[in-house]
């Protein structure tokens, strides 16, 4: 049974209602049965659990491990500082969640905006009386009353229509209000004009109609289901940090075990060993890691914010930044959706294929323009035009033109997408601007006048007959042949062209029956062809170039056909050879693999398309491995804003639907904004891996103390506490600051990275591991040292661990570590670039980082309680100027590394 | 295959959609369709009255398609009695609905639906209606897994409903955890869950979850 090809008369039988409708026990029963009319959540991972997790992946067992050892050598030999140890770790485990749970988590509230469109109540018919009822009790076989100004509580198939228009843009897309009937319809379900859907809004006229589907059964609960059910997945970034985490910890936990073991075999004891252990453990693991990388996003989403994108989770940021392919809505996005009349044709002797617009005396001309004021639903109040854009532009020109004319509308077929044309009967009163050609001050007293607008391909057609300069003539081969030309000449431009068509009536059609509204569409005679242009925004071929330059494609789509497609696409610099189109219809025909070829095309565009058809070439190119970003403003958008790596929504023209669903929101829905965007993003990637190169420096001066404290049997140089200070403390904000840097030069002039590409690559590593570490290391022994032999230590000699010497060395250590870090945070600014080149100064955030870096330094260095908490005791002066050198010389070795790095081409 | 397929009918309206799915196979397959009603004692004459309405429009569209059909009403526990028809007149293959309860309720365990599935010497396809407007699916999704041994008359199952809609079929491979999912025992369930009773309740479209005859 399909609901749709059932006569009127036949649906309350196959419903099995009552002609009064359902009696109320009936009613519960049903409800009861199908359950309330609501749109519900999918069921997800809870919100505890999400939480939960953040405590028990890798890197947080190996953490909690660490921490219960910490604990149990304090009960088992105490005053180690084993304790504070153990709080630290879990207090990282803490802040580790909570940053990557902020990062991950964002209230689901694109389910709630649907649940908005959706009546809180609706009348029914129960029992032979109409009334009130909840929209969440209505059930299947409801008779139910709709009318001008309702939302549709559930999928109902209409069995009676009175003049009733919908607008079901949340379905389709299409803001144009649809007729709706009774009568019985063979096609397509979706298309079918005698259901009113969930969700869609009555415009005009009303209906009774018979509820068939309820809450997620109905087609916008589909919508629901889709929006709500798709997972994000993980983000690029976040996939990179599960890896580099891992690869930290496995290599935290060899290291520990390997030194647990070297220990043993060379005859220290239990505790010495497990202490090294865990300290080998904490100093591999950046603890900062994660606090960094989400205040970094933070700092990300607020420069994007300035530059008119809104960012709604956190990793969308990065994100951004790895896109490869950006599929883009046209009108509204890469054209300002102000329609303008750039061409007018009649077909009036002489015959120019072109005429200027507004020159008065042509008849035709003015014909036209009273066609585009007439057969109009834009309205114009106060100087203020309301309505469809493509409207409100030909009825300024036409208002422009021959002034504002009065008529009565007496009836119209409206516009609907199948038929693709328009037609009013109106009673012209008055005329406006002088100068009206006598033809029109005939019409002025004939009775009605039927005017037609619409496509070329379906005016055309109709029309017998041809107006030239007044005179109306037969429509010949050669007449046509002459239209159609100049059709293809106005649509090769980029224009959307309209044709324009009238024929006079003696009487007012009722157009109550097809056959009366088929009549009337008949022996038109045809008048023009106006052709109008919804410019591109003038940012936007830049910004073409730019992605084209950063190896990212460009993917249209528009409801516009494929030559005012083409054209368009053309003139923003989109298309530069022989794109492949692919057409709506045709779209629907083909198979995965024949998409996924067209695809493979380097220049597509999707023309005549839907916004369901979004989600399957989102869908298509994710699973060949395409970072996607995409546009979409509807409620069906939803879907493919979701499963999208980035969806954007337009801020100004999308729905709540939309924008909960996104990613981010255009402020200005400008495409241009997207591409500012995804420089942001690639900036943020660069930053990023900056500040690992930065925080992965430290590393090695943490290691390497403890190194040389089991092999050579020195005091420890750097204790577990001195170790967090660095990672917790003094390293956190300039690495920061880090995360500010601005876009690099050569950003968007490079591909955008594959998906091999780690954040954590060899280049980085081995900067930090090989190069800048040994360094920091050198520096961090140097400082030991020099304060031991300054204070009369020997080789060999024990020292307490309160042994003031002892906490003077182990302070010189840490302090020759952060002022390395010091230097380090000028290295680290760019990768390749001297630092000299990019502007000593542009970053002040830097020189923030860095002072708070330093007097951080001197409070644990100077104040009893930085001396209780880390274990250090003051020390001179002297000592700092004598480590400064290795700070400078650090940059200095960079710089050098750098210098040789451009010079040949070394990565 | 399917030479008698016998439809379980109650006072629901989503039993009567179900039959239609057993009322177009039978079509299909040439069957004699039985439309079984077995009233529970406990059932009021109001809901016995709506049952008998139920089955006699079935009855009718059922012979307006050229379908040879017989309809029992019976009071009785209906496990037993449907079991007891469906050995005395050989049925082949037995269609019921799902209720809401059934849905809602935390384990699958302990359902009539489930006791017939288990229960019935016969293949059983239980039918979850979500969409009574749409009795005439385009496209079938049809969960497979290699190794399982009954997969030649699930494809003919499929095979059949998709003639009798004119449909298309679109089989596609399921991990291990959905198909023979409800065999699952009531530890497991508890322990795991149950991606039988996920699917009843998160699909959003109709639904048959079909049992083969072992």
């Amino acid at each position: 049974m399909k609901i749709q090809s059932l006569p009127a008369e036949e649906v309350l039988k196959h419903l099995v209602v009552p002609e009064d409708g359902l009696h109320q026990k009936a009613a519960e029963r049903r409800l009861s049965e199908f359950g309330p009319n609501e749109i519900k959540e999918v069921k997800k991972k809870s919100l505890l659990k999400k939480l939960t997790e953040q405590f028990t992946h890798f890197l947080a067992i190996l953490l909690w491990v660490g921490a219960f050892f910490s604990f149990l050598s304090e009960y088992l030999h105490p005053g180690e500082g084993m304790l504070t140890l153990g709080f630290a770790i879990v207090g990282v485990i803490f802040i580790n969640a909570g940053f990557t749970f902020i990062q991950e988590h964002r209230a689901e509230k694109a389910l709630a905006a649907l649940r908005k469109m959706l009546p809180a109540s609706v009348r029914v018919l129960r029992g032979g009386e109409e009334r009130e009822v909840l929209s969440a009790d209505i059930v299947p076989g409801d008779i139910i009353f709709i009318s001008e100004g309702d939302r549709v509580p559930a999928d109902a198939r209409i069995i009676q229509a009175s003049g009733i228009m919908m607008n079901n843009a949340p379905l389709t897309g299409e803001s144009e209000p649809v007729p709706r009937t009774s009568g019985s319809f063979e096609g397509e379900f979706i298309e079918s004009p005698n259901i009113a859907f969930a969700g869609t809004t009555v415009i005009s006229g009303s209906a009774k109609a018979v509820v068939f589907a309820t809450g997620m059964s109905t087609e916008f609960g589909r919508i629901a289901h889709l929006t709500g059910a798709v997972e994000p997945g993980l983000s690029p970034l976040q996939k990179e940090i599960i890896k580099v985490t891992r690869i930290v910890a496995a290599i935290a936990t060899l290291m520990g075990v390997f030194f647990f073991a070297l220990g043993f075999f060379i005859g220290r004891s239990f505790w010495e060993n497990f202490i090294f252990a865990v300290g080998i453990i904490v100093a591999n693991v950046p603890e900062g890691l994660l606090p960094t990388v989400t205040l970094s996003l933070a700092m990300g989403s607020q420069r994007m914010a300035k530059r008119r994108a809104l960012i709604k989770t956190l990793t969308s940021v990065e994100t951004l930044g790895s896109v490869s392919v950006i599929c883009t809505d046209k009108t509204g996005t890469l054209t300002q959706n102000k329609m303008e009349v750039k061409r007018v044709w009649t077909a009036s002797p002489p015959r120019h294929p072109l005429i200027k617009e507004g020159s008065v005396g042509n008849s035709s001309h003015d014909m036209l323009m009273k066609i585009s004021q007439l057969c109009n639903n834009a309205k114009s109040v106060d100087g203020k035009y309301t309505g469809d854009p493509t409207e409100i532009a030909l009825l300024k020109k036409a208002v422009e033109t021959t002034g504002e004319l009065k008529a009565e509308r007496i009836s119209e077929i409206p516009f609907d997408s199948e038929r693709k044309r328009m037609t009013t009967i109106n009673k012209v009163i008055s005329a406006g601007a002088e100068g009206l050609s006598t033809l029109n001050s005939q019409l002025l007293t004939s009775s009605f006048t039927a005017f037609t607008k619409g496509a070329f391909e379906t005016v055309l057609p109709l029309c017998s007959n041809v107006l030239m300069n007044g005179i109306v003539a037969p429509l010949d081969d050669a007449m046509r042949r002459e239209i159609s030309g100049a059709h293809d000449t106005m649509t090769g431009k980029g224009l959307r062209v309209l044709a324009f068509a009238y024929k006079e009536i003696e009487e007012s059609y009722k157009l109550k029956v097809k056959s009366e509204k088929l009549e009337l569409e008949s022996d038109l005679t045809f008048v023009g062809l106006i052709g109008l242009e919804d410019p591109p925004r003038p940012e936007v071929p830049e910004a073409i170039k730019k992605c084209r330059e950063a190896g990212i494609r460009i993917i249209m789509f528009t409801g516009d056909n494929s030559r005012t497609a083409e054209a368009i696409a053309r003139e923003i610099g989109l298309v530069k050879e022989a794109p492949v189109i692919v057409e709506g219809r045709d779209f629907i025909r083909m198979t995965d693999r024949e998409l996924r070829g067209a695809l493979d095309n380097k220049e597509v565009i999707f023309s005549r398309m839907s916004p369901k058809h979004k989600m399957r070439v989102v869908s298509i190119l994710k699973g060949e491995g395409e970072r996607v970003a995409v546009t979409g403003d509807g409620v069906n958008d939803a879907p493919a804003l979701k499963m999208a790596d980035i969806g954007i929504a337009m801020g100004l023209s999308g729905t709540d639907v939309a924008k909960e669903a996104a990613d981010m929101i255009l402020l200005d829905d400008n495409f241009a904004t997207i591409v500012n965007a995804i420089e942001e993003g690639r900036a943020v990637y660069e930053n990023i891996r900056k500040f690992v190169s930065y925080i992965f420096s430290s590393n090695i001066p943490e290691i390497i103390p403890y190194l040389a404290y089991a092999i050579f049997r020195i005091p420890l140089p750097l204790t577990i506490m001195q170790i967090l200070a660095v990672d917790l403390g003094t390293d956190m904000l300039p690495a920061l600051a880090l995360g500010a840097e601005k876009p690099s030069p050569g950003v968007m002039k490079r591909p955008p990275r594959g998906p091999k590409e780690r954040l954590l690559n060899f280049p980085t590593l081995s900067r930090a591991y090989l190069f800048l570490g040994p360094i920091e290391a050198a520096a961090g022994l140097f400082g030991f040292f020099y304060v031991l032999n300054s204070g009369g230590w020997k080789w060999g000699e024990a020292l307490a661990s309160d042994n003031t010497l002892y906490m003077q060395a182990t302070t010189a250590c840490l302090t020759a570590i952060v002022i390395s870090q010091a230097g380090n945070i000028f290295a680290c600014r760019s990768m390749r670039e001297s630092a000299f080149s990019i502007g000593f100064f542009t970053n002040r955030l830097i020189f923030i980082g860095m002072a708070v870096e330093l007097i951080l330094q001197l409070f644990i260095v100077y104040h009893p309680w930085g001396n209780a908490v880390f274990g250090t005791h003051p020390i001179g002066f002297r000592i700092w100027f004598m480590l400064a050198i290795f700070g400078i010389s650090l940059f200095a070795a960079e710089e050098l590394r750098k210098y040789f790095v451009r010079r040949y081409s070394v990565v | 295959m399917y030479k008698r397929i016998l439809s379980a009918v109650n006072e629901f309206l989503n039993s009567e959609v179900a039959a239609k799915y057993a009322i177009h196979l039978a079509k299909e397959c040439g069957a004699k369709l039985y439309l079984c009603f077995i009233a529970d004692n406990s059932l009021s004459k109001e809901s016995f009255n709506r049952a008998e309405e139920s089955l006699k429009r079935l009855f009718i569209q059922a012979e307006r398609l050229g379908i040879e059909a017989e309809t029992i009403t019976e009071t009785g526990d209906p496990l037993k009695r449907i079991r007891e028809i469906v050995i005395k007149e050989k049925v082949d293959i037995v269609f019921a609905a799902t209720r809401r309860k059934d849905i809602e309720r935390r384990f699958y365990e302990g359902t009539l639906s489930r006791s017939l599935m288990l229960k019935l010497p016969c293949s059983v396809a239980i039918v979850r209606v979500a969409h009574i407007g749409k009795l005439h699916p385009k496209k079938i999704l049809v969960p497979m897994r290699t190794g399982a041994g009954t997969i030649d008359e699930k494809a003919f199952f499929a095979a059949r409903l998709a003639g009798a809609f004119g449909s298309k079929v679109f089989p596609f491979h399921s991990p291990k955890s959905i198909t023979g999912a409800s065999r699952r025992g009531l530890l497991k369930t508890a322990i795991k869950g149950s991606p039988v009773e996920d699917v009843l309740r998160e699909t959003p479209c109709d639904l048959i979850i079909f049992k083969p005859r072992t």
